[in-house]
This record gives C-alpha cells, structure tokens and sequence, in this order.
C-alpha cells in the first residue's frame, strides 16, 4: 500500500505490516482492554474462528498524502479517564509508526467501541 | 489503624514530595515513548486529588476520603501513568468501601484491588513498568498481613516489595536496560508511597516547597531545591511565530507543556502566540523555528526578575539573527543551490536555473555553514541542494537539521550530474517525483575529468610522475597521458557507448586553452559527429583541465 521510490530501489510496506505493526502497539497500550472489529469482513472473521486473536484487530490503515490515518476501535474497562488514554495510545501509535519506517502518521482516530465488565 | 485524616494528609504529603522529585522522573521516561514526561503527569495527576482532599473535614470516614481522592484523580488523570495511578486508587477505594479506618488486612486488600483494576485496563500488560511495581508491592504487603503484621508494617511491607520491583525492572523490560534507567512510573509510584509514608509512619505531611521534615535521600533535597517556593520554572518565554506552512501545531503545544507549566499557545492559522514557563527557553524556541519565523521574543527570569540572563537570552538572539536573513514568504515552489567552481560553470547553473551558487569543488570544499547561507537566502517552498562532489555531500547534508526550510540534498558527485539534475526540475510536479526524476537523470551522465598529478605516485601499477596528465572515468583514474587532449580524448572513446549515448559535453578549464578544446572538439568530431552532439562550454574551472559529460 505503501510505495516509495528512490534512486537506490522501490521500497514497497504492505497493509498487513501497517495493521499488524499498529495492532501490536495499542493492544499493549494501558487502557486498552481490548480490540473491537472495525468493519464486517472482521466481524465475519472472529465469527467464525472465535478463539484466535488476529493482530490487526480494530485497527485500519489509510494512506494519506505522504503519511498515514489511522482508526482504531478500542474496548475499554470501567472508570477510565478515556482522554487521557487516546492521548497515550495516540502518541505511542505515531511514534511506533515512525520509528519503524519513518512514515509520517497523520491522524490517529480512536473509537471507543465499548466497555468490558468489571 | 489508619483513618481518613491520615489518608488524606497522606496524599498531600504524596503530592508534595513528588512534585520536588518531578524532574528526576521525567529524566528516566524512555517507555513507552520517550518524552520526558512521566514525573510531570504523576505529579500533577495526584496534585490535583490532593487539591480535592484537602478540603476534607478531620473526622471524615476512610471510606470517603478514598472515594474523593480516585475521583478525583481519575478526572485529573494525564498520561499513561496518571491513568494508572488513577486506577490503583479506584481500586483501593473499592477495598475501603465502607470502612471508618481501615487495618492492615483492609489495606493489603485494597492494594490487591488496585492491581486488578489496573491489570483489567490493559490487554496486554506490560511486566517491568509500574505494573509491576505495584504487584509485587501489594503481594509483599498480602504476605506481611497474612503474618499478622499491623497496618505500618504492612504499609512498610508494600513500600519495600515495589522498591525491590523497581530494582528490577531493568531486567523485565529491555529497553530500560538499554538505557540505564529504572521504569519512570515504577520509579513515581514508589516516591508516592514514600511520601504517604510519611504520615502513616511519623504524621509528617512533606511541605510543599520541597524541603521535608524528616532527613531524606540526598538527591531528593538536590532535585527538591527551590528558591522560591512559587515559581517552579525560572523563564517565563514568550514569542509569537509567523507560521511558514500549514503543519498543525498540536505538536508544538504537546512539546511546549512537557516543558514546563503554564503553557499558553493560541495558533490562528497565521500566527501561532506562545507562552511558557520553563526552565529551558532555548528548547521551545528551537521546536518554535520548525513552524516559521519568530518575532518579539521576550525572555525574562521569572526568579530573578530582570533581563539578559544565561543563555535563554543568546538562545533567542541567534534565533533571531538566523530568522533576519530569512526571506519574508517563499516566492517560488522550488529553489535550487549548486556548488561549483569555475565563472563560465557557475554561469552556467545559474542559466539553468539556480538560485544561488556556493563557490568550491575539489580542492576548496565550502563549509556547512556556506552552504546553509546560501539556503537561507533562496526564497522558495523547498531547497534542492546539488553538492556536485563526493566530498562536498555530508557538509550539505548537515544543512537539513540546522535550518528550518525544508531541504533535499542531491547526491550529484561531479559537475556534468549536477548539470544533469538541474535540467531536469521541474516546477510542475512533486518533491518526491523531481528529486526521483534529477537522480535518475543524475545517474545517466557519465563524467570524465583531466587533470594534472600533483606528485609522483602509482596509479594500478602505473608509474605517474608530477605534472603528468591523469584522465578519470567516473572517479577513477584510467588514463595517464602527457596531453590532455589525447587524455580528454581516450576518456571520452572509453565512456561512449555506441547506441546508447547520444551527448557529448566538454567543459574546458582555466588551465586549458580556447584552442585545445576545438583540437578535442575536433577528434570528437571526426570519430563521433555522426552518433552525438558535441557541445563546448569554457567553465574556468581550477584544477581541471577538461570535465568531460557523456550522456
């Protein structure tokens, strides 16, 4: 999904990196309970396979200009301070993102999707 | 037992110290991002409960108070350490539900809830932060209950378990290790308790202008030193920034507030007004520079009250000087700078198309700082710089970092490929795409040099003595001639390829003659007139009698 072109060769990072790449940064994010499909084709998917856990869960990558935007659908537990959490996964998103390929992020979406019981 | 009172002047004492040590935390931040940032949030995380506790009456019950400070705290939560904190104590407040005081089993139970309220927040836990810490704290302290200890003890026990968790966190997390440093919440979440205990142990509430009542680690007095107990950061930095581009600003207000306190910044799209307390001005004025111009810089020492202090004041005036020779907006969308030696070369570049020329080459390489001159005085959106020489490439590079424009640096190696880049920009498509299309074209060019030996030496095995004709393809020296004509002309046979190569250009220096290059011209002429184009230019270049381009 991501091309970039320079006079040694073609740097080509695919979708899956990106998504699997960001998956593992905010799952380990504190705040985050857990990750909730972010479209049907990942509904349908944890459906059907109920005990795996796919990486890029909740997670969508867009390329954007030069850069990124990234949404995530996040669960979290009861009595957080959400604000104060997306501003953390947010920031730990971006640096994970550019420290690995130096792409530039964006935007970084965050949808609290829904809240896991006590 | 401990009872409402004593939680609440516990958490004020709590707040205090670790606000004197909030520097020290900041320092060690490196996980999970580093920004340095960890010390403030706690602290102003559990200030901001114990703002709300203070005002509770004497006589209130445990259970109340707990329940004002979680509620507090999770309102006042920042960063990924406030939010934790935040929930440790929604857990312990669960623990104290209903109590009047609270004894070392209670407490050692709400410890446990506090665990397993922050464990439940995360999918993946991270071992070897303040996760840790707190769990192998409130396991310490389950154990000393268990054995029947009474509550100091059992606050003791947990105090000691995440002391010894923090030890090793370094081993759990390897990018603590790799730094040097103990987890920066770890490291907050124990100088909490410290100065909860305090007051369970001695009724010490620590004071709020660092100094303690009861003798502390050496750097805690160091870190905690404060001349005036309401000024917390000594510069009070004001500048306003004549935005240069579009990029959003959230960024600079994130950094400024890591800074120091009373971040104030208001961005209108045109101008971006900045106001901060820090103890280190010269950094918010360097981000500043990223977004455009700075005017009234204004730097006062908030301690001392008066101007031209240390190096705040130098910071801002280089600054300022850097932005004196800066043109008003970007005329153009691309501006090009070119090294080269020689009038009839430097001519030359400036017909094709560039701004300013940096003189140098071979044997005088222009320093980083010429160079960076000369990109400050080209107006325009984006910089392509053309080195035109190997050894000229790492000073350009070295110009990106220290200037605010947005610069590209061509890997041109010799003047024929810089030649070659700068025909090939083109003013209509992006960054990206010219600088792929000037490198390709760049790399098509194929350059020959004739030039005399300095001394005597052997070059492959040949024999070369002093002021012998070398010719050299590309960099490397092939040809040793007495002419330079039939060096310029060997050299020439060796890069042209039939059916490929189509120009040939000869750039005559100061050290070769009108009439040497129409002799050169003229072999060429007979060997290749039909395949190429030959085309002559007097460069005047030193050193170099001819550069030769092929392409």
């Amino acid at each position: 999904m991501i091309r970039m072109e320079n006079h040694l060769g073609i740097i080509e990072i695919s979708q899956g990196y990106f998504s699997k790449l960001i998956g593992n940064a905010v799952s380990s994010c504190f705040g985050v309970a857990g990750m909730a499909n972010s479209n049907a084709r990942q509904g349908i998917r944890s459906f059907i396979n109920k005990q795996q856990i796919f990486p890029d869960q909740g997670v969508a990558v867009r390329r954007d200009g030069n850069g990124l935007t990234v949404d995530l659908h996040i669960i979290v537990t009861y009595g957080l301070n959400i604000s104060a959490i997306v501003k953390s996964i947010v920031n730990k998103v971006r640096y994970t993102v550019e420290e690995a390929t130096g792409l530039e992020v964006h935007k970084v979406n965050v949808f609290v999707d829904a809240m896991k019981n006590d | 037992m401990i009872t409402g009172q004593l939680l609440r002047d516990a958490i004020i004492s709590a707040a205090h110290y670790i606000s004197g040590l909030r520097k020290e935390v900041d320092a060690m931040n490196v996980f999970p991002v580093p920004d340095g940032d960890t010390g403030t949030n706690m602290s102003m995380t559990i200030n901001a409960a114990a703002r709300e506790a203070a005002v509770l009456p004497d006589d209130s019950d445990i259970s109340a108070v707990a329940d004002k400070i979680a509620s507090a705290l999770l309102r006042g939560a920042r960063g990924n350490s406030g939010v934790i904190l935040s929930l440790i104590f929604r857990g312990f407040a669960k623990g104290l539900k209903g109590l009047k005081a609270a004894d070392g089993g209670n407490l050692s139970d709400a410890l446990q809830l506090g665990v397993d309220a922050a464990y439940k927040a995360v999918m993946k836990p991270t071992e070897g932060t303040i996760l840790t810490v707190v769990r192998l704290g409130a396991e310490n302290a389950r154990s000393a209950s268990a054995g029947g200890a009474d509550v100091l003890a059992v606050w003791d026990a947990a105090c000691k378990g995440a002391a010894q968790a923090l030890a090793q966190t370094p081993e759990l997390l390897p990018v603590l290790k790799k730094a040097g440093v103990v987890d920066a919440g770890g490291q907050g979440l124990v100088y909490i308790f410290e100065g909860m205990s305090s007051v369970f142990k001695n009724n010490i509430i620590f004071s709020d202008s660092g100094e303690s009542a009861e003798p502390v680690k050496a750097n805690y007095s160091a870190a905690g030193h404060a001349g005036n107990e309401s000024i917390a950061f000594t510069y009070c930095t004001e500048f306003i920034v004549n935005r240069a581009d579009t990029q959003d600003s959230l960024k600079l207000r994130a950094y400024l507030e890591s800074l120091g306190d009373s971040a104030v910044m208001v961005d209108d799209g045109q101008l971006i007004k900045v106001h901060l307390h820090t103890d280190n001005p010269g950094n918010a004025v360097q981000a500043a520079l990223e977004y455009g111009q700075l005017v009234n810089i204004k730097i006062d020492n908030m301690r001392q009250q008066h101007r031209n202090v240390s190096w705040g004041v130098e910071q801002a005036e280089t600054a300022k000087a850097a932005a004196e020779t800066e043109p008003e907006t970007p005329q153009k969308k691309f501006g090009l700078v070119a090294v080269a030696a020689g009038a009839g070369i430097e001519n030359l570049f400036l017909e094709l198309g560039a701004d300013k020329i940096v003189s140098g080459g071979q044997t005088m390489n222009p320093s980083t700082e010429d160079i960076l001159n000369a990109v400050l005085a080209t107006s325009a959106e984006h910089i392509f710089i053309l080195p035109n020489n190997k050894n000229i490439i790492m000073a350009a590079e070295q110009v990106i970092p220290l200037s605010n424009r947005k610069i590209s640096v061509l890997h041109t190696r010799s003047i024929p490929q810089g030649i070659a880049a700068a025909l090939n920009l083109d003013p209509d498509i992006s960054v990206e795409e010219n600088h792929l299309a000037m490198m390709k074209a760049a790399e098509k060019v194929s350059t020959g040099l004739v030039t005399f030996a300095a001394r005597d030496s052997t070059v492959e095995d040949k024999k070369v003595l002093k002021g012998q004709i070398l010719g050299m393809e590309n960099g490397k020296i092939t040809v040793v001639e007495s002419s330079p004509v039939q060096a310029a002309y060997k050299i020439t046979k060796h890069l042209f390829k039939k059916g490929t190569s189509s120009v040939i250009t000869i750039i005559y220096g100061s050290d070769a003659s009108e009439n040497q290059a129409q002799e050169l011209e003229k072999l060429l002429e007979e060997k290749y007139g039909s395949d190429a184009e030959i085309s002559v230019i007097n460069g005047g270049q030193p050193v170099y009698s001819f550069i030769l381009s092929v392409e």
